[in-house]
């Protein structure tokens, strides 16, 4: 659902809202090269972080833990219990 | 009056009948008769239930092995009957019966090795089911409803190519500048991305999602024609918004009907490739008329201009097609060819979309009788629902499970998820500036139907073997470097796009269209469902409509 949301909801929509903008404003083909310079900035900068993040999980990723609300209720009576003492 | 031996001997009998010690009475023979008569009872339940093979398997080897049943119960039961009815009969009668039980040795014999087969075929066909999916369970699909849900994806899919791609075009040739075109296209997807998941609450509390996916189906194409029908922005816009509103669960509701009916899910890939297939061969088709129409009306008009003559016979000849339309006089085949000079250039579109959308309906209601008839396929395609109900009902009172906001929350703290969807809304947002206006640009430098057509063929091809190299690519590239390479590929599509001269030249761009889509898609699921939190692979991953009747 998120994925669907970031793709094909919000990402798509806002790109026609914003080619649609820029194409009114400076033709198709203009529109075409700004986004391409745009995009290819982006990738560089994006190249060079994670260059030089090496820590990154993209090759072995890692199920992200969230900690239950249960855990929270346990944590939060041990906090009261310590601070009682 | 029987004689004093033949009375012991009957009080033995009642005594031995009592005491159920069968096997003494009345010989080995009857004995081992009687086995197989229970032998022969067994198999004609197995024959008639396949469901308990494993519990006759058991059971067989049994009596194979041992004469000595481990059915004490119905073993005793028998031998009790025939004992007892042994007692009080004359010794003419029990030779009778001796002999005709000795008969049936003979037939039980038969019996016991036709069993002792159908055993074996019994543990071929088990073992083989067991390699198949490690459940014992069948994994063969119909073959003709396999064939049914290819037509049902292909018609489905051709009818959305031969529309969809071409719609910033039609607003393009309407006048229509690229401020409208933009907020129409953007238009669909915030829609969908906003409603599908109201669709997918809907078609699970109505329990009849078949019901639900008609109706989408069916309002969602008639606005959809209802957009050619005035040429006006606002029209337009509110037929759009009317559309994407009703069309949005019926992909969705499509692509979890088939995966709740089949019965090796690993098909759907394949099956979904006859989609992928039917919408580059809808759009190529159908480009390939919209520019032979083009090309008519072209010729019409050069004619028209050039010859006075012509022009006054064809404008005489148009009111008299007319007026006997009107009359009435005319032949089916003349109103039809009236009909069809009327639905030239684009309108065209529409036209194919409603004749595609024809099988496609007819292949929806094929599909729900078959699911209604299949009994076993019903109960797979009801029981998600309320497994769903059922787990909604368990997670609610089950406080020890996160809830999304829980999971989002996580995420943006997360470095490289929240890089992640970052990505994704970049990448996003490039496809929403590509899509609406590359076939605008075609147009521009002289592009008819016949080379969107081609474009959207050769982006359809290119995509398919994409899904299957994929999964590969993700492992061996990562995540990150295959995002990167589709922005890349989305960097070389746009200057490609700016700076060719004739149609033709955008024909890379759209062979990278296809492949990048296809790679980028597969990857971000697969990254997604691996970095989702507990319990939320569906929240990230799939939409609502298609996690409800999949799980």
């Amino acid at each position: 659902m998120l994925l669907n949301a970031m793709y094909g909801g919000l990402g798509q929509s806002l790109g026609a809202i914003i080619g649609g903008k820029m194409q009114s404003k400076y033709g198709t083909v203009k529109t075409f090269i700004y986004a391409g310079i745009f995009d290819a900035v982006f990738v560089v900068m994006l190249i060079a972080y994670l260059s030089v993040r090496k820590d990154s999980s993209f090759k072995n990723p890692q199920r992200i833990v969230v900690p239950t609300r249960k855990t929270t209720t346990v944590q939060k009576s041990r906090l009261r219990s310590f601070w009682n003492r | 009056m029987p004689s004093r031996r033949r009375r012991t001997k009957i009080r033995r009998n009642r005594t031995d009948g009592r005491n159920n010690n069968n096997n003494r009475t009345l010989g080995n023979f009857t004995c081992s008769a009687a086995l197989k008569v229970v032998l022969l009872f067994a198999a004609s339940i197995l024959v008639s239930s396949n469901h308990h093979h494993h519990q006759y398997e058991a059971n067989n080897k049994g009596l194979v092995s041992n004469t000595n049943l481990p059915w004490g119960i119905t073993r005793t039961t028998t031998m009790t009957t025939i004992i007892s009815r042994g007692g009080a009969i004359s010794n003419t009668t029990r030779k009778k019966k001796v002999q005709k039980i000795k008969g049936q040795e003979k037939k039980l014999d038969v019996t016991v090795n036709t069993v002792s087969d159908h055993k074996k075929n019994q543990s071929k066909n088990n073992k083989r089911l067991q390699k198949n999916n490690g459940s014992g369970k069948s994994l063969d699909d119909d073959p003709r409803l396999l064939i049914l849900i290819r037509i049902l994806f292909f018609t489905y899919y051709a009818s959305l190519g031969s529309l969809l791609p071409y719609l910033p075009v039609y607003y393009h040739s309407l006048g229509h500048g690229g401020q409208i075109i933009g907020m129409l296209g953007a238009i669909k997807p915030f829609t969908t991305f906003l409603v599908a998941p109201l669709w997918g609450i809907i078609s699970d509390q109505s329990g009849s999602p078949f019901r639900v996916l008609y109706f989408t189906f069916l309002i969602s194409l008639v606005g959809q024609l209802l957009v050619a029908w005035r040429h006006d922005p606002s029209w337009i816009m509110s037929m759009v918004f009317i559309t994407a509103l009703f069309n949005a669960p019926v992909k969705s509701l499509l692509d979890s009907m088939v995966m709740a009916n089949i019965k090796n899910s690993k098909l759907y890939g394949r099956l979904r490739l006859w989609g992928q297939l039917g919408f580059g061969v809808g759009s190529s088709v159908v480009g390939i008329i919209l520019s032979k129409s083009q090309q008519a009306q072209q010729q019409q008009q050069a004619s028209s201009l050039g010859d006075a003559t012509a022009t006054a016979a064809a404008a005489i000849a148009s009111t008299t097609a007319t007026a006997t339309i009107i009359s009435g006089t005319g032949t089916t085949m003349e109103k039809i060819d009236q009909i069809w000079q009327k639905i030239t250039g684009y309108k065209l579109l529409f036209f194919t979309h409603a004749l595609l959308s024809i099988p496609t309906f007819i292949c929806m209601r094929a599909f729900d009788r078959w699911t209604k008839k299949d009994e076993t396929t019903t109960a797979r395609h009801q029981n998600p629902l309320t497994t769903t109900k059922t787990k909604s009902r368990s997670s609610t009172a089950n406080d020890n499970k996160p809830n999304v906001w829980d999971g989002i929350r996580v995420l943006f703290h997360n470095s490289d998820a929240l890089l992640f969807f970052f990505l994704v809304l970049v990448v996003g947002i490039s496809s929403g500036v590509i899509e609406n206006f590359a076939y605008v640009r075609i147009r521009e430098v002289g592009g008819g139907g016949r080379e969107m057509g081609l474009s959207r063929l050769v982006s359809s091809m290119a995509g398919a073997p994409m899904f299957w190299f994929s999964g590969p690519l993700t492992e061996l590239l990562g995540a990150d470097r295959v995002l990167a390479l589709s922005l890349v590929n989305y960097v070389v599509r746009y200057f490609n796009y700016a700076f060719m001269k004739t149609p033709l030249q955008g024909l890379p761009a759209e062979a990278l269209r296809g492949a990048t889509f296809a790679a980028f898609w597969s990857t971000c699921t697969i990254y997604a469902s691996r970095i989702a939190p507990p319990g939320m692979q569906a929240t990230m991953v799939r939409d609502k409509t298609k996690n409800e009747l999949h799980n």
